[in-house]
């Protein structure tokens, strides 16, 4: 199917603009196995554009009595006018409670995101339950959502009405807890009106919280939109009912955050600067730099997470490494994470 | 223009020549550590880069780098020749006058994403003044997710009032706002607001 339209968007930080936009899709359900696409391109009254794409495809075990499980990957890219692409990928398992009108599902997912060069872990745990009754389904998710060392809690819950030929959904969330990922609550309202087989009028409003995941920001938005259905099939109840279930599955906001050990650095005298790193739990804490002539140098600990080394450098900008335990070397936070020319990471440090 | 491509040149020369007529100056720091033919190649690139009036500094630290990483020869010279070929570009946007902290710091900022022109803007505004840590400013905030453009003109903006101190506590608050959740351009707009910043160089917010 072809979705075509044109929205009035406000997105964070942004003025408001109206854009136009172009959005191909492509679905196969069978009783045990689903897979979708969907790609997108939006211009905006700048010019600027964005170009996105999606994917998913789940799998359903046989049945064990009521219970059935799932094994899904998820992924994305996406790209805004010529900011670095962002993108992400997570596996995940449920188990669902599956009954005529009423079921109920856990699970969790994992996964890496990334964005230019910082590429970072994401999870999440999920519960919810989902009920329907002739025109009406709903469900209800509580979500735990973590990304590198930020983490928050959001509630969700998903209505479908579909009076006569008319569907509308509408979604209703709250981040109640969070740590780094900001907190509020968001709605969405969608309806998709048929006008013959073919094609269908769309109307939507609403607002999403930032999706860093899918490079997106926060957004306040109204859409106008037709859909185009080439090959009309059969519509199946098990289908709609996963869409219920896939409204939960929305990717989890993250912000990129690292795990590496947190670099500090002091002015001593003249051109002696004193590193300080925290890095709790680890017994030794070693540097490499451009300063260190890329030689490992120990950092003596100074109590509790703390090490230290004084060295002389000079104002200027440098790359260096730091690493714990003799582990791999990483980019600790306080500096610029790159990707290096040589398969790894390094961190880059301005000193003034 | 005519400097890049004099440079490019001169590398390839270095290159070409460099396991036949191993004649560089060899740079003592990079001893026992790189086997032989990679120390030669990059010894060339260091007399290339010397002879263009780069600072070599960086591109011994790059080498360095690589041997400490295990990194095979290749990758090891492919890295050296693409520094110094940032180091030009970013010499040619700051000028000739420019030091060698400027030059990397620059270099570095191009690589973030940042355009030639964006860095002689700078230096225009910023005569003075060393450009070494509005440069990396302008890179870390392509790193937590500004679009280039954008962090070039919130960066250009400052060029004239702030003082290295100022773009590091302006870096540090976006940072700060961006890890509690704000999106980077938001936390841009708001920040540089708050340090008087948005002038004509940057009118605030913007169409997406």
């Amino acid at each position: 199917m072809l979705d075509a339209g044109v929205s009035s968007v406000h997105f964070d930080g942004f003025l408001t603009s109206g854009s136009a936009y172009l959005a191909p899709a492509f679905r196969f359900n069978s009783p045990s196995f689903t897979l979708a696409a969907q790609g997108s391109y939006i211009m905006f009254e700048s010019g600027n554009t964005v170009l996105q794409g999606t994917g998913a495809g789940a799998w359903l075990t046989p049945a064990v009595g009521p219970l059935r499980g799932e094994i899904a990957a998820l992924g994305g890219v996406s790209r805004y006018a010529d900011a670095p692409t962002a993108g992400y990928a997570l596996a995940r398992a449920r188990t669902h409670l599956l009954g005529r009108t009423v079921g109920a599902w856990i699970g969790g997912s994992y996964g890496r995101a990334y964005a230019a060069a910082v590429s970072y872990r994401v999870g999440e745990l999920s519960a919810g339950a989902w009920a329907a009754r002739r025109r009406l389904g709903a469900a209800v998710a509580v979500t735990w959502s973590s990304a590198a060392d930020s983490a928050y809690l959001d509630l969700t819950g998903t209505v479908r009405w579909t009076p006569w030929v008319i569907q509308v959904d509408a979604l209703l969330g709250v981040r109640t807890w969070s740590q780094g990922g900001g907190e509020g609550t968001y709605g969405q309202v969608d309806a998709r009106i048929p006008i013959d087989r073919r094609v269908a009028l769309l109307v939507s409003a609403g607002r999403t919280p930032s999706d860093y995941v899918r490079g997106m920001l926060a957004s306040k938005y109204v859409t106008v939109g037709m859909r185009l259905i080439p090959f009309p099939g059969p519509v199946r109840p098990a289908a709609a009912l996963t869409d219920v279930l896939r409204r939960e599955a929305r990717p989890p906001d993250v912000s990129p955050a690292a795990t590496a050990p947190l670099l500090a650095i002091a002015t001593g005298d003249g051109e002696m600067r004193t590193l300080r790193i925290r890095a709790p739990g680890a017994q030794t804490i070693e540097i490499a730099a451009d300063f260190t002539d890329w030689q490992p140098l120990p950092l003596l600990r100074t109590g509790g997470d703390t090490w230290e080394i004084t060295l002389r450098v000079p104002a200027g900008t440098y790359r260096l490494d730091v690493r714990a335990d003799g582990g791999p070397w990483l980019a600790p936070r306080g500096t610029r994470l790159e990707r290096d020319e040589f398969g790894g990471e390094v961190g880059i440090l301005v000193v003034w | 223009m005519r400097r890049g491509l004099g440079l490019s040149l001169i590398i390839a020369a270095g290159l070409a020549g460099g396991s036949r007529a191993p004649a560089a100056a060899q740079e003592p720091r990079l001893a026992g550590r790189l086997p032989d033919p990679v120390r030669v190649q990059v010894d060339a690139l260091l007399d290339s880069a010397r002879a263009a009036g780069l600072p070599t500094e960086p591109l011994v630290d790059r080498a360095l780098e690589g041997a400490s990483k295990r990194a095979d020869g290749v990758r090891i010279v492919t890295a050296v020749r693409r520094l110094a070929g940032e180091l030009g570009a970013a010499r040619d946007a700051l000028g000739l006058e420019s030091s060698p902290a400027e030059v990397t710091a620059g270099a570095s900022a191009l690589r973030a994403g940042a355009r030639a022109g964006d860095l002689h803007r700078l230096r225009v505004l910023r005569a003075r003044q060393s450009v070494t840590v509005a440069a990396a400013v302008l890179a870390d905030l392509v790193a937590v997710g500004v679009p280039p453009d954008t962090a070039a003109a919130a960066v250009i903006a400052l060029a004239r009032s702030a003082d290295d101190a100022t773009y590091l506590a302006f870096r540090r608050n976006v940072e700060r706002d961006v890890a509690l959740g704000a999106s980077p351009v938001a936390a841009l707009g708001v920040r540089l607001t708050a340090t008087g910043g948005a002038t004509a160089e940057y009118p605030g917010p913007r169409k997406p």
